[in-house]
């Protein structure tokens, strides 16, 4: 598990790079706010000032669910293009988010009580995101072509589309708002005391990834040579299916449906370093996916005065276009 | 020379009657309208009809002239669309419809509405259980046949910015098409003047003026008791849509109400009638401290922190100082539009407890837990 030195250098200019992107991140927006607000809202925090409260409860929790929403997304498509060796694959397209959404617009729309809490939507988005893993793992055992599992990745998502059409129809007012809302996706829907509960979440994805560094290395020379290797392949997969349901699911959960993200980025990190060392390609994912993720924000706190953005709107302008290239790319 | 003198005197005076007499028509047009609030309509009375023009929301001029007539047999100028009156059958699609000619006692008409549950006036409710009223469904995808089905005479609808599908059929089947722009009225009374056109629709134009007239003065007493009011409590108003927060503008019918109610709306000074963005950080920054917080679009402070739990750390939410109408959803969106004087007296009994009104609040309430 080395990483090569060419990409030593890219992987250390991106960490010296990152506290940069994070403080514009922390000061891009509308509010001029000071750097020693920034220091008072953490180490001496006074809730009467407005600053130091719009620091610590809206832009620290943003900053952070930016960096994690593009970290985690990105690895999870990582993984997914690994497993099923397909580029174009991704949590969105593979329909894992919609499994999410589906069980969220359940949780949110039946009105039960524990459904409805916070700890409801959450395990509700990582169960749907866990069984709808499954399904399509289970769907590439019985189709080989790579075009054949993105076609039903997509139709899984217009199956769950379809249902929550119906919910909708069905929900009252008020929980069909919140649902509506929920929909749109946002990096500003967390508190600054939840942060410590996710970033937990996360670390555990994380930790996890690292032990399937090795498997992730052996997939990527053909499932029949992997076994030779000693790698349990339905077991790995059944892993790398639980990891992407808790990076999918926290941060559907809290952000929405984030498109093209899980996509994009894995195929750019292996663009930039050339090379199928899922160490390197992990980190890179995790870095540049944070990257992808905080500049989108920027971008929109910039020009918030002028034209509001949705992230998930403007994920989907950046990616989208870049998947076209991808697939332009494959036929020629 | 002097031939040219003469010319130009002759071409003056000719000019001068004629822009007198263009003056004196357009003063006796104004004389005889009777609008007095409402910017998207006017009602002329002419010696055989009552001619009512419908003007486009934007750009204000005349989208079509109808002639009111009580005799198919009078003869009425070209370019109008005749509607006999009073008409015997409506379909009315939207809530305010419903709500003026409940004011008028005149539901008994409506053969139609959009959606039983938006519905709030209990004889529709009875009238479309027993059966005599039809379902239509959404203004844009109602299907032709419900419509013909129905045989009403006029449809009533909302008009979001363009004609009623199949319109020209429909009125050569005997279907009038009436696009009410209630809802892009700015000022209060001016919705609620629209209760005018409901009255000659009916044949109850004089309930309809009386009508107008109490709640016109109820609403300039309940003004001019809060102007003479020392304070000006602040608020805001809205809610997140995403990452956006929409405010009324500073021109705008709610911005028209807190202003009446002698409140003191952040965004009263923005410009415009329809609604202002801002990001939520703005609005934190604007508002944190603000007093009164109206309209949020849910009914509990759980459904608040449920939508966004920074929501909490506002001083109106610590203070539960949230007001909403959204406790009688149907029931404000009907009488809303006819009672600005109720709603008026409402925000000013909210904003100005010093004043001990007694009477109760018509549509507010503050959120529940």
């Amino acid at each position: 598990m080395t990483v090569a030195r060419n990409n030593k250098f890219i992987l250390f200019t991106l960490v010296l790079l990152f506290p940069i992107l994070c403080g514009m991140h922390l000061f891009a927006g509308e509010i001029t706010v000071s750097f020693s607000d920034f220091w008072n809202s953490v180490l001496n925090y006074n809730d009467e000032n407005t600053s130091q409260t719009i620091i610590r409860e809206f832009r620290i929790p943003r900053l952070t669910m930016g960096i994690l929403a593009g970290g985690g997304l990105s690895i999870a498509g990582l993984f997914m293009q690994t497993m099923f060796n397909n580029p174009l694959a991704g949590p969105y397209i593979l329909g894992i988010n919609s499994g999410s959404s589906l069980f969220v617009a359940f949780s949110v729309m039946t009105g039960i009580p524990f459904l409805t809490s916070n700890l409801g939507t959450i395990s509700s988005a990582l169960i749907g995101a866990f069984i709808f893993g499954l399904i399509i793992l289970s769907f590439s055992y019985l189709v080989k072509s790579h075009i054949s599992l993105l076609l039903i990745g997509i139709m899984l998502g217009s199956f769950t589309s379809a249902i929550v059409s119906i919910l909708q129809t069905m929900s009252e007012p008020n929980q069909l708002k919140l649902f509506t809302m929920w929909t749109m996706g946002s990096l500003q829907q967390v508190e600054y005391t939840e942060l410590p509960m996710i970033i937990l979440f996360f670390i555990v994805g994380i930790g996890l990834s690292l032990f399937m560094i090795k498997p992730l290395n052996a997939l990527v020379i053909g499932e029949s040579q992997a076994l030779t290797l000693g790698i349990h392949v339905k077991y790995v997969r059944l892993a790398l299916i639980s990891i992407t349901a808790i990076l999918t699911g926290i941060i559907t959960a809290y952000c929405g449906p984030i498109a093209f993200v899980g996509l994009a980025v894995p195929n750019i990190v292996k663009m930039i370093f050339k090379t199928q060392s899922h160490l390197t390609l992990l980190i890179g994912c995790f870095l540049i996916g944070s990257f992808f993720m905080l500049t989108c924000d920027i971008i929109i706190q910039v020009l918030e005065s002028t034209i509001h953005i949705p992230i998930n709107a403007l994920t989907s302008i950046i990616g989208a276009p870049f998947v076209i290239v991808i697939v332009l790319k494959r036929l020629a | 020379m002097k031939m040219n003198h003469i010319f130009y005197f002759i071409f003056l005076v000719s000019s001068l009657l004629s822009c007198t007499i263009k003056v004196k028509e357009s003063l006796k047009a104004n004389q005889n309208n009777l609008v007095k609030y409402a910017k998207n309509f006017s009602l002329t009375i002419h010696e055989n009809y009552i001619c009512f023009e419908l003007l486009n929301p934007e750009t204000k001029k005349v989208e079509k002239k109808f002639a009111l007539i009580k005799n198919d047999s009078i003869k009425i100028p070209e370019g109008l669309t005749p509607i006999l009156i009073p008409i015997k059958s409506v379909i009315a699609l939207s809530s305010t419809h419903i709500g003026m000619l409940s004011k008028l006692d005149a539901c008994n008409l409506v053969k139609g509405i959009s959606n039983h549950s938006y519905v709030h006036e209990p004889s529709v409710l009875e009238s479309y259980n027993k059966g005599e009223i039809i379902e239509m469904g959404e203004e844009n995808s109602i299907p032709v046949e419900s419509i013909i089905r129905s045989k009403a005479e006029l449809l009533m609808y909302s008009g979001f910015g363009k004609a009623f599908p199949h319109q020209e059929q429909l009125e050569k089947l005997g279907t009038i098409c009436l696009a009410n722009y209630d809802w892009k009225e700015n000022h209060p009374l001016g919705k609620a003047e629209w209760i005018k056109v409901f009255g000659y629709l009916t044949g109850k134009e004089n309930n309809a003026a009386i009508y107008f007239k109490i709640i016109e003065k109820d609403y300039l007493r309940l003004k001019k008791i809060a102007s003479k009011l020392k304070s000006t409590p602040t608020l805001f108003s809205g809610n997140l849509v995403g990452d956006i927060w929409y405010s009324p503008a500073g021109e705008s019918y709610n911005a028209i109400l807190f202003k009446d109610a002698k409140g003191d709306y952040k965004y009263a000074h923005t410009k415009g009638t329809g609604s202002t963005e801002n990001s939520f950080e703005q609005i934190f920054k604007d508002n944190v401290n603000t007093k009164y917080w109206f309209n949020p679009g849910v009914e509990s402070k759980k459904e608040l922190l449920k939508s966004q739990p920074k929501f909490k750390l506002f001083e109106a939410y610590k203070q539960n100082k949230i007001f909403s109408y959204t406790f009688s959803g149907n029931e404000f969106w009907e009488r809303s539009a006819i009672e600005p004087n109720h709603v008026l007296s409402d925000l000013i009994r909210i904003l100005h407890p010093e004043l001990k009104l007694k009477n109760k609040l018509y549509f507010y309430r503050t959120l529940s837990k």
